[in-house]
């Protein structure tokens, strides 16, 4: 048995790799991109051919090459929105829920008036405040995101903190004297891991639906090609009036797709939450076809007498061991039927 | 309590209530599995108390767990038979009925549990809820179980269970932090007879207290067993405190049985080796003070296939085919208790301490006398 057991459901295994697909995807696409996404020299409105694997736009522009070099933008802003924001809800969430009082009170006002302002309204005065070197910056545009995305996950982590601040071993902490930034730190973070890490999928997620939104609307530099900037054209353009599907499509499933990957890696995240969850590996056909139950119930244990232990099937006894223990649990077994139990 | 009570109760000798036939648990599955309890055969007697004794991770708590389908994953059953034997209170004419515990569905097992099997478990504060009063966990499950009863009833059913366990019926009002460790157990053991159950599984009552409270929770139970004739199963480390209660001792190492016998033979004579190790590592409550003995080692790593007997890396007495063959529990002598064993084959050779006579050992560390535990 190994120390750390990744999770081995297909849905875990699908979502990881549509994520490292596109992650991938954001440092290699720029290179692997055919055409140079501004350039305007191909024929306009061309449907997806082997020249233009995707097609072209009404200027002419090869939208593989967008989609491509879009990607890199896309997943920097989601990712540094992702980790900024899930950064600044730990600090606040986990300061409020373990400080308690004063420090709390004004934690969770500030939280809370993050919650209320409309997200997408606050991004767009921000971002249009913001030079134009700002604007097409990818971080700086992250951060931007990051402010208004990081709210919810400080009142999840607030709760969960509140909960383990009372716990035997934080007490026990507090009263050999270590000091609260360690305890913070080393105590009780550590136990907030897995819903950490699911709020960083859903905050690397809505990261991706804000800044697409925020290129969609205009508000981002069109010199910076992403998947929302493409979107951009496409409606400026009239692409879906005019039927021209590649163009506007695209874009949109690879958002989706990122979209259901951070979702199926969830599912992951669950099973690290709940280790009972995991069930040694075992697929939901061998299970079923062992008759035991895909997810186990409390105070039902499942009874499959199919199964032989490994202890009698693959072992490093000697053959002469091997059958005289065979044997003996035989005899066990026969003297059990005639004696049935101990009386 | 509208029935009169009983303080004698006839037990036939072939009347059981529990009864687990060669039983096997697993933990995980496939390959990674790991035999937690291995072919076990036990059965606990209408009105009788069957000790469960062994050093942690013996098996036993999986294997009383896994019996009442209460183990959780990755537990799995992998072979055996349990049944329950009960006295039905639905059934017009009361007829006994008889339950397999591992082919009952869920709705069977809902109906059985607490009403005829309930358990009492190791920590009184986790189990109890922190923010309900002691009456609301009566009043819930008297609602449940006994629908006809109304409130008065059974707020003073709750009153009366908690007499039975000595304490006032104002403790119902109280939150469970507001009482000790030994009055949230025996609150817990009040829960648990609440429907009167046909049998009790006690799960280490008793560890997380000191040794006088643990003396009287085990001679109230004693008294509770006489009065109202339910089976127990209690699960313990503590051999002399089991002798105490117990009317049969299992002795459990790495998942299997290694002996069974009364609770005054096996303590007087222990005849394994293991068994003789355990009582000689805990002091007698009574009688000369002698030298305690540890057993050398710990137990071994069960997800390692284990050559022979379970126990002979660590036993002083091991032959040579200790190491090779598999011991099976077989009845030693014409007491019926049985022992799983090699040195027993040959009974020249058994070393003193495993075949003393009863007679032979001068009140060294004998049991109170069974009328005693039971007053």
């Amino acid at each position: 048995m190994s120390a750390v057991r990744l999770p081995r459901s297909p849905k875990v295994l699908v979502g990881a790799g549509v994520v490292a697909f596109f992650v991938v995807l954001t440092v290699v696409g720029p290179w692997l991109a055919p055409d140079d996404p501004s350039a305007t020299n191909f024929t306009a409105n061309l449907r997806p051919s082997s020249s233009h694997w995707l097609g072209t736009t009404a200027l002419g522009q090869d939208i593989f090459s967008q989609l491509l070099v879009g990607a890199r933008a896309t997943m920097i802003v989601a990712i540094v929105a992702g980790v900024v924001a899930t950064m600044l809800s730990v600090t606040i969430g986990v300061a409020a829920g373990y400080l308690g009082g004063k420090p709390d009170e004004g934690l969770s006002l500030l939280s809370n008036v993050f919650l209320a302002i409309p997200g997408l309204p606050l991004l767009i005065v921000i971002d249009s405040y913001l030079p134009a070197s700002g604007r097409s910056n990818s971080f700086v545009i992250g951060l931007i995101i990051s402010l208004t995305g990081w709210a919810w996950g400080a009142r999840v982590l607030r709760a969960q903190t509140m909960s383990l601040r009372n716990r035997d071993f934080v007490e026990a902490a507090r009263i050999i004297g270590e000091s609260r930034l360690r305890i913070m730190m080393f105590e009780i973070a550590p136990n907030l891991l897995p819903v950490l890490a699911s709020s960083l999928l859903f905050t690397i997620l809505y990261s991706i639906g804000a800044y697409v939104t925020l290129a969609y609307v205009g508000l981002t530099s069109t010199a910076v090609w992403n998947w929302g900037t493409m979107l951009y054209w496409a409606q400026a353009n009239n692409a879906p009036l005019a039927n021209q599907w590649w163009w506007f499509v695209p874009p949109g499933v690879c958002i989706a797709l990122i979209g259901t990957g951070l979702a199926l890696m969830n599912f992951g995240i669950d099973e690290f939450i709940n280790p009972r969850l995991r069930s040694a590996g075992l697929s939901g056909r061998v299970r079923r076809s062992s008759g035991l139950p895909r997810r186990p119930r409390l105070g039902f244990t499942p009874v499959a007498r199919s199964f032989a232990p490994s202890t009698l099937s693959s072992n490093t006894l000697s053959s002469n061991a091997l059958s005289s223990n065979a044997l003996s649990s035989n005899a066990l077994s026969s003297s059990a039927t005639a004696n049935s139990g101990v009386r | 309590m509208e029935e009169t009570v009983t303080t004698d109760v006839v037990v036939t000798e072939s009347d059981t209530v529990l009864d687990i036939e060669d039983f096997c648990v697993d933990y995980g599955w496939g390959a990674s599995a790991v035999r937690a309890v291995n072919h076990v055969n036990l059965s606990v007697r209408r009105s009788r108390v069957l000790g469960v004794a062994g050093e942690s991770g013996s098996g036993k708590s999986t294997l009383v767990y896994a019996a009442t389908r209460l183990l959780r994953s990755p537990g799995v059953i992998s072979g055996g038979r349990v049944t329950l034997t009960f006295d039905d209170p639905t059934s017009v004419d009361a007829k006994r009925r008889t339950v397999d515990l591992l082919t009952a569905s869920q709705s069977d097992l809902r109906e059985i549990r607490w009403s005829q099997v309930s358990i009492v478990l190791q920590s009184a504060l986790n189990a109890l809820n922190p923010v309900l009063r002691i009456g609301h966990e009566f009043d819930e499950v008297l609602k449940t179980h006994r629908p006809g009863m109304k409130k008065a009833q059974r707020r003073e059913r709750a009153g009366e269970l908690l007499a039975l366990v000595g304490l006032n019926a104002d403790r119902l009002a109280r939150f469970p932090h507001e009482l000790s460790g030994g009055q949230r157990q025996r609150i817990m053991i009040a829960l648990a007879l609440a429907l009167d159950p046909q049998l009790v599984i006690m799960d280490e009552p008793t560890t997380a207290l000191d040794v006088v409270t643990q003396r009287e929770i085990v001679n109230e139970l004693a008294q509770l067993r006489a009065r109202f004739g339910f089976s127990m199963i209690f699960i313990t480390h503590d051999l002399s405190l089991l002798v105490e209660l117990a009317d049969d001792i299992a002795v459990m190492y790495a998942g299997n049985v290694v002996e069974w016998a009364p609770a005054g033979d096996l303590y007087n004579t222990p005849r394994h080796p293991y068994t003789l190790g355990l009582l000689n590592s805990s002091p007698p409550l009574s009688g000369e003070r002698r030298e305690l003995v540890g057993i050398t080692g710990s137990p071994p790593d069960m997800s390692q296939p284990i050559a022979g007997c379970s126990f002979h890396a660590r036993c002083p007495f091991a032959l040579e085919k200790c190491s090779s063959q598999v011991p099976e529990l077989r009845v030693l002598d014409d007491s019926g208790r049985k022992v799983a064993c090699w040195l027993h084959d040959t009974p020249a050779e058994v070393p003193v301490a495993l075949r003393r006579r009863a007679g032979e050992v001068v009140d060294d560390h004998a049991p109170p006398h069974e009328e005693e535990a039971l007053r």
